[in-house]
């Protein structure tokens, strides 16, 4: 069955629409992350103009993060608490990095720049995680030993609190910092920021792996919520239609990947999660490397 | 009247001398397309008449609209976005439909009318406004000529620019001739009214011209979608974003319902 997206102002097949949410959903019960990275692009690749494929993507997003968030809360893994205070940090950064993003740019190779610190970042985020998860899983000490552990500053600044779902005293202070961090390389590169947002938690905060992947995700809907209702008002670019098909899979992919993540362990979680970051450093950097088919395209997308 | 006719004449019809000595007619059939959810394109019958022994030349434009590119280029030894483009006041639809080939009219009439296979008047009329460096400027139109190259590319893809020489079916009539063709318009086409002008050329002149419009609109909830988002996009932001959050918590309590319901699938494993 085929479907007209009136926004997109395109036909599209309604099954690979759903399946594709479904899949992107699972990514995010999995690991709560938003999974914005791997949709918009693919569908870029089924004909979506990109702004579309970007605005419409953020909206399921919220359904998927909202599916997902009530699956991991059900099993205690959603620390609200600490979840809302690195979520007021992710969105003063956000709001200020969207600033910073102006003045960058009428400096010069800011894309360049961005796009290279990127890389690396998820080369260091990636290789990091893989090696740690593969001694864990080899049974040579895991992240999840650092538990309840977070680093020095954390514990020793004041505003100290302790959170009890993820078992960690840490500063008031330190959590917003790390969350206005997040915001600001979030609305730097253009992403939504749960790639950062996991490993922080884990190897910076202590907290365990299933609770930082229900907190995460927690997070994700507010900054979703926050970016469709922008990209509503000044692109016009949300396909009400196209959200809704992607939603429902989402929603249910989100709702079998958190299921499928509890019957992992943390270290092959992470170690899932890390394969999955690599993999997106080697499509930038092929995308840095490689000609493009064509010099012009379409614009708008991630 | 006949001194009012012949004062328009004078006045508008200089491009087109011999526009009223003989009638020329077109008419599309539907002249409305609706656009619902379960649009899958049109196929529209145009058709006319026209003076005898002249050639036919069918001409659809949509109009002119802004869509935004974005131009990759080198930079040390890597590929990145080095432009953003803002392509104004081109036609998302551009077809050209004709009884003889396009390379028998003069280059000034193919100018003047837009009867052209490298659809010439689109370049001609569209403005490029480039981003790039945090600064923008106009491009004149050599410059800006390889933005407005690659959509009218994109848009031969899509089947939007179509050049189909000899195409149209004529048929003699007592006193003229009738024409035809059945044109397929994609479901990507544009929304709005596109319009459509016949030309009947006799020895490289234009001795009739007609338009009739073709109405592309969507309708139903389509319509309703697309009015909302363009028209009013904080409300329609707002119920994007209500419709996302029912449906994470529908879907949740579904999956409860059935959790409970089947009773074994895993336990929730506390860390």
């Amino acid at each position: 069955m085929e479907i007209f997206l009136p926004v997109a102002g395109v036909q599209i097949k309604t099954y690979l629409i759903f399946s594709l949410g479904g899949v992107v959903g699972m990514l995010s019960g999995l690991f709560g992350v938003g999974g914005g990275f791997l949709l918009t692009p693919l569908l870029m690749m089924i004909g979506i103009p990109p702004a579309v494929a970007a605005a419409s993507d953020t909206n399921q997003i919220v359904a998927a993060s909202v599916s997902g968030t009530l699956a991991h809360g059900r099993a205690g893994n959603v620390d609200f608490k600490l979840g809302y205070i690195m979520l007021l940090g992710g969105l003063t950064g956000g709001t200020l990095g969207a600033t910073g993003v102006k003045i960058l740019r009428q400096l010069g190779n800011f894309d360049l720049i961005v796009t290279l610190v990127y890389v690396v970042m998820l080369l260091f985020v990636g290789a990091f995680m893989f090696a740690e998860s593969l001694r864990a899983l080899r049974g040579k000490g895991s992240a999840d030993s650092l538990a309840g552990r977070p680093f020095y500053l954390a514990k020793s600044l004041p505003g100290r609190l302790f959170f009890p779902v993820s078992k960690i005293e840490c500063s008031v202070i330190v959590l917003f910092a790390l969350g206005f961090f997040i915001g600001v390389m979030a609305a730097l590169m253009g992403v939504g920021g749960g790639f950062i947002m996991l490993p922080v938690m884990i190897y910076l905060l202590g907290i365990p792996t299933h609770k930082a992947v229900g907190t995460s995700l927690f997070t994700v809907i507010f900054t979703a919520v926050n970016v469709t209702l922008a990209q509503a008002i000044i692109n016009e670019t949300v396909d009400v239609m196209l959200a809704l098909l992607l939603l429902l899979g989402s929603a249910v992919g989100a709702q079998v990947g958190a299921r499928l993540g509890r019957l992992l362990k943390g270290e092959q979680l992470r170690i899932f999660f890390s394969v999955i970051v690599l993999g997106v450093m080697v499509k930038m950097l092929h995308n840095l490397l490689a000609a493009p088919a064509s010099l012009i395209v379409l614009g708008g997308g991630h | 009247m006949k001194v009012g006719l012949l004062v328009f004449c004078l006045i508008f019809g200089a491009g087109v001398p011999a526009a009223f000595a003989q009638e020329i007619r077109v008419a599309p059939d539907p002249g409305v397309i609706a656009v619902g959810l379960g649009f899958k394109g049109a196929v529209v019958n145009i058709s006319g008449t026209a003076p005898a022994q002249c050639d036919i030349y069918l001409k659809m434009v949509s109009p002119g609209r802004k869509e935004r590119l974005n131009k990759k280029g080198k930079v040390g030894f890597l590929w990145m976005n080095v432009a953003q483009a803002e392509v104004v006041n081109v036609p998302k639809m551009y077809q050209i439909y004709t009884s003889a080939e396009i390379d028998r009219l003069p280059p000034s009439l193919r100018k003047d009318t837009g009867l052209d296979g490298n659809f010439a008047a689109v370049h001609d009329r569209a403005t490029v406004i480039v981003a790039t460096g945090g600064k923008t400027k106009d491009l004149p139109a050599r410059e800006g000529k390889e933005y407005v190259d690659a959509l009218v590319g994109l848009y031969k893809k899509k089947g939007l620019y179509v050049v189909q020489e000899k195409s149209l079916f004529t048929k003699e009539e007592k006193g003229g001739q009738s024409f035809s063709a059945l044109i397929r318009i994609p479901a990507e086409a544009a929304y709005g009214e596109t319009t459509i002008t016949a030309y009947a050329i006799r020895d490289g002149r234009v001795i009739g011209q007609s338009e009739s419009p073709l109405i592309i609109q969507p309708t139903g909830v389509a319509g309703w979608i697309r009015k909302m988002a363009k028209t009013n996009g904080p409300l329609y932001g707002t119920y994007a974003v209500f419709i996302a959050l029912l449906a994470g918590l529908l879907i949740d309590l579904l999956f409860r319902f059935f959790e409970k319901l089947i009773c074994r699938l895993p336990g929730i494993k506390r860390e």
